[in-house]
């Protein structure tokens, strides 16, 4: 690709960008959010049009106008989101794939096998896409191109949805397929990634090429993340000292359903003291949204106690926990975090409405817009202004918003959940930073991740919950090995057919 | 790169869409939907621009025209800014119809079968009315905010339930003595009635309701907290809940308000234009009152401006029956043209389309 450019209504997303992958290997595009990586391969894709610019495809300059013409020339692409249905089988996703080629049936089935023999991605061809995990749903998106007989398959940060057993699978996959001469290109902006399975990289920032085609071998981490983000990172979180406080939340032995009925956090005890950083380490869906939805009130306590200062609030109301001083940073952002078609200040004062805001049954508007512009500015959240509605900011920014708004709060407890997935590194730095601000300043903050980094760099101690138990505890200088063995052990794949 | 040749369409998610745009853009979706109504008149062998012009002129055009616009307006108006308000909140009432009608059945009850003091006879055929609504809004809410059942469906059904109630009540227990037999009750009392605007149909009472109430709504919706949390369970009930809102508390509110405004209309209807209850008290207001809620983006006054546009074209759709013998549903016709081509003109307040032919681009 050559001089690429592409223009949106009030940005220019790529400013004249070359781009080479070689045959046979694995490229990382690295860069932050909003650097234009998705747009630069959407164009790849035929997705977008450039407003300039050339494509080469082994030599030949090529106009790709649509993802069909691109399919033709042997270019696929993966989604961050996935374009499954789900009610129909594997099998039926990739015939609706084919767009109207006929092939029968037993023909497509032996050939996927081939294929998932060949790189191993082991799949239940009559699987309903619902029943699959989100690792399995992504072996469909990528045995879809495959069977298009794709030569460049351009996957879309693939990992920030899989759990670390399946991204290890899934690289597994990858190298088999370059080593039958495929060429993929990682959209990512995980620098350990990158430097582990990439053979070289390429690295984009606000829409122009940083640095392209690093070997692998040439590249150190520092120079990576320098590049990427445009300067070297000023923060690292002190060691953690040990908290001696008096205990502010209570856990005792609580009991909480799922959404289907079924157990998902069992007597799970715990106790949060004044000022620390109390960090819950775990792979994704063993009971860590149903315990955080619990503490803030959203779902019921069947069993147990909470207490906060010595005061039961077992299954009290959401106002009453705001009330009481308890921030929540949701998992979840878009479907709790935020009201997309409300502005940006509408957003930023939910917690804050009835307490700070209102004067008798009034909004104090004046006074909402002054906070909202202050937050704006302290939080560099990126918005054209404060009436815009939240759904045209980027994911990044909605995040920043969240953060901002709890924290105005001046909270108790922080119930973080998640805080940095997605974001980029300077971002991710700076909410770590308030974190760590916030807890020297004296609040408590139960932080809930799956980045066992992130755990492990801000936690004063760890709970590893497993299953919907806690089933170990750390303390804050841990190694990670010893942690991530509490996470996984007797965490068995679930068989494939 | 090169263009492809001949004609490509494009979506784009417009950034952030400016007053004028939207403002402009539903105008033009109104005016677009004249030519197609316009066919339609055609087919009666009436030329369209007559029509159009007769319809607007006995709406619009003349004083009486106007008088008659705001007695239509009045029980639209107070369904739609009702309506407006459950909307706001993403409630759907399609049940203004039915609560309106239970209102009429209040204040005829209190005009015709109570003993309250004379003067307070007025006063308290609202308060009924407002209750009566309110009440029959209640109960989808509650089924709603307890078992989760659908309020578009039990609203509906309960419009039906009332008329079947007001039938029984005009051709059974309350059919006037000395009304020859016609379904409907005797009329009421002087001091049960509305007084009129000298010279037209204008019960002003009402109209006072009507122009307070949308101003209190607006001051509702836009300056207060209320107002802020039924935004936000319109917006997303789940941040509404996380926020510590009580969705259930909103959900009931809204319905009991859009409700009880209904019943309002229905006191007007039989104290101030008909002066008894009768069969077909309204010829549908609370379902014509869900076009200018939308029409008025949910606002409260644009809704109300809305509302006086519809109803002046009831009264023209009425002056065309007359003086040009065409059926009175063409109006109806000419309504819902008008919300068809309105939320069709709502997707381009959020999208832009560009249209590329030869390799020149056109944005609309």
């Amino acid at each position: 690709m050559r001089g690429i450019v592409k223009k949106f209504p009030t940005v220019t997303a790529l400013n004249g960008v070359d781009f080479r992958v070689r045959r046979g290997e694995i490229h990382a595009l690295l860069g932050e959010n909003g650097a234009g990586k998705t747009t630069l391969m959407r164009v790849l894709y035929g997705m977008y049009r450039p407003d300039a610019g050339e494509i080469f495809v082994e030599g030949r300059r090529v106009s790709i106008n649509s993802p069909k013409e691109a399919l033709r020339l042997g270019i696929g692409m993966v989604h961050q989101h996935f374009m499954l249905v789900d009610k129909l089988t594997v099998l039926e996703n990739i015939v609706l794939s084919l767009e109207g080629i006929r092939i029968p049936f037993e023909e497509i089935r032996k050939r996927i096998n081939e294929f998932s023999r060949m790189y191993g991605l082991k799949i239940n061809l009559d699987a309903k896409i619902w029943e699959l995990s989100v690792g399995e749903q992504q072996r469909v998106e990528i045995l879809k191109t495959l069977f298009r007989d794709v030569k460049i398959l351009i996957l879309d940060e693939p990992t920030s949805v899989l759990t670390p057993l399946e991204s290890e699978e899934l690289f597994k996959s990858l190298k088999n397929m370059v080593q039958s001469g495929k060429s993929i290109i990682l959209i990512t902006h995980k620098l350990d990634e990158a430097l582990r399975i990439c053979d070289s990289i390429t690295i984009l920032r606000k829409g122009r090429i940083i640095a392209s085609e690093i070997k692998r071998d040439e590249a150190t981490k520092l120079d990576l993340v320098s590049m990427m983000v445009g300067k070297t990172l000023d923060f690292k979180p002190s060691r953690p000292e040990k908290a001696e406080g008096k205990i502010i939340l209570e856990v005792d032995s609580i009991k909480v359903l799922d959404d289907r009925g079924n157990v998902a956090v069992k007597d799970v005890s715990f106790v949060l003291k004044e000022g620390e950083i109390l960090g819950v380490a775990g792979i994704a869906g063993n009971g860590q949204r149903e315990l955080v939805e619990a503490l803030t009130g959203l779902r019921k306590i069947e069993k147990g106690s909470v207490k906060i200062l010595g005061v039961d609030v077992t299954n009290a109301p959401v106002e009453k926990m705001i009330s009481l001083g308890v921030a929540h940073i949701p998992e979840d952002r878009l479907r709790y975090g935020v009201a997309l078609d409300l502005s940006v200040s509408d957003n930023m004062i939910m917690k804050l409405y009835q307490r700070k805001f209102s004067r008798k049954v009034f909004l104090d508007k004046i006074a909402v817009k002054k906070e909202t512009e202050k937050l704006i500015q302290d939080f560099e959240i990126v918005t054209p202004s404060v009436d815009t509605p939240v759904g045209f900011l980027s994911g990044g920014n909605i995040q920043k918003l969240i953060v901002a708004r709890e924290l105005s709060m001046n909270p108790k407890i922080l119930i973080a959940s998640n805080p940095t997935s997605g974001l980029d590194i300077a971002s991710t730095n700076y909410v770590h930073w308030v974190l760590h601000r916030l807890r020297t300043s004296g609040s408590s903050i139960l932080l809930v991740s799956e980045d066992l980094d992130e755990i492990l760099a801000l936690s004063d101690r760890i709970l590893v919950m497993r299953e919907g138990k806690m089933v170990r505890e750390f303390e804050g200088g841990a190694s990670a090995s010893d942690i991530g063995l509490a996470m996984t052990l007797k965490m068995v794949e679930p068989p494939h057919a | 790169m090169m263009h492809a040749r001949g004609l490509r369409v494009k979506l784009e998610r417009r950034l952030a869409t400016s007053k004028t745009t939207t403002i402009l853009i539903r105008m033009l979706s109104i005016i677009l939907s004249l030519p197609l109504i316009g066919v339609c008149f055609a087919f009666y062998g009436v030329s369209p621009l007559d029509a159009y012009i007769k319809i607007f002129s006995g709406g619009f055009g003349s004083a009486h025209g106007v008088s008659e616009t705001i007695v239509k307006m009045l029980p639209i108006g107070l369904c739609a800014i009702g309506l407006a308000l459950a909307y706001k909140a993403r409630i759907l009432n399609i049940g203004a119809e039915g609560q309106l009608i239970m209102g009429s059945i209040a204040a005829t009850w209190v005009a015709l079968y109570s003993d309250f003091p004379q003067n307070l006879t007025i006063p308290i055929m609202f308060l009924s009315g407002f209750i009566a609504g309110a009440t029959w809004a209640f109960i989808p809410a509650l089924l709603k905010t307890t078992l989760n059942v659908n309020e578009v469906i039990v609203t509906l059904m309960m419009n039906y339930v009332s008329l079947n109630i007001l039938n029984y009540l005009v051709t059974g227990p309350w059919r006037g003595a000395a009304q020859w037999g016609f379904p409907q009750t005797d009329p009421f009392p002087s001091y049960a009635r509305l007084p009129l605007l000298t010279g037209t149909r204008i019960h002003y009472h009402t109209l006072i309701i009507l122009l307070a109430l949308t101003f209190l709504f607006y001051v509702l919706i836009h300056s207060t907290t209320v107002g802020y949390e039924i935004k936000l369970v319109g917006s997303n009930p789940n941040a509404a809940m996380y926020a510590g809102v009580s969705v259930s508390k909103i959900i009931l509110l809204v319905m009991v308000l859009s409700g009880g405004l209904a019943g309002i209309a229905g006191v007007g209807e039989v104290a101030g234009v008909q002066g008894r209850l009768m069969r077909g008290i309204s010829p549908g207001h609370g379902y014509t009152a869900i076009i200018p809620a939308w029409l008025g983006g949910l606002d409260p006054l644009a809704t109300l401006l809305a509302s006086f546009f519809i109803s002046g074209l009831m009264v023209g759709g009425d002056r065309i029956q007359v003086s040009l013998g065409l059926p009175a549903s063409l109006v109806y016709l000419f309504n819902g043209m008008i919300l068809i081509f309105f939320i069709t003109g709502e997707f381009l307040t959020k999208y832009r389309v560009s249209i590329e032919m030869g390799g020149r681009r056109i944005w609309i």
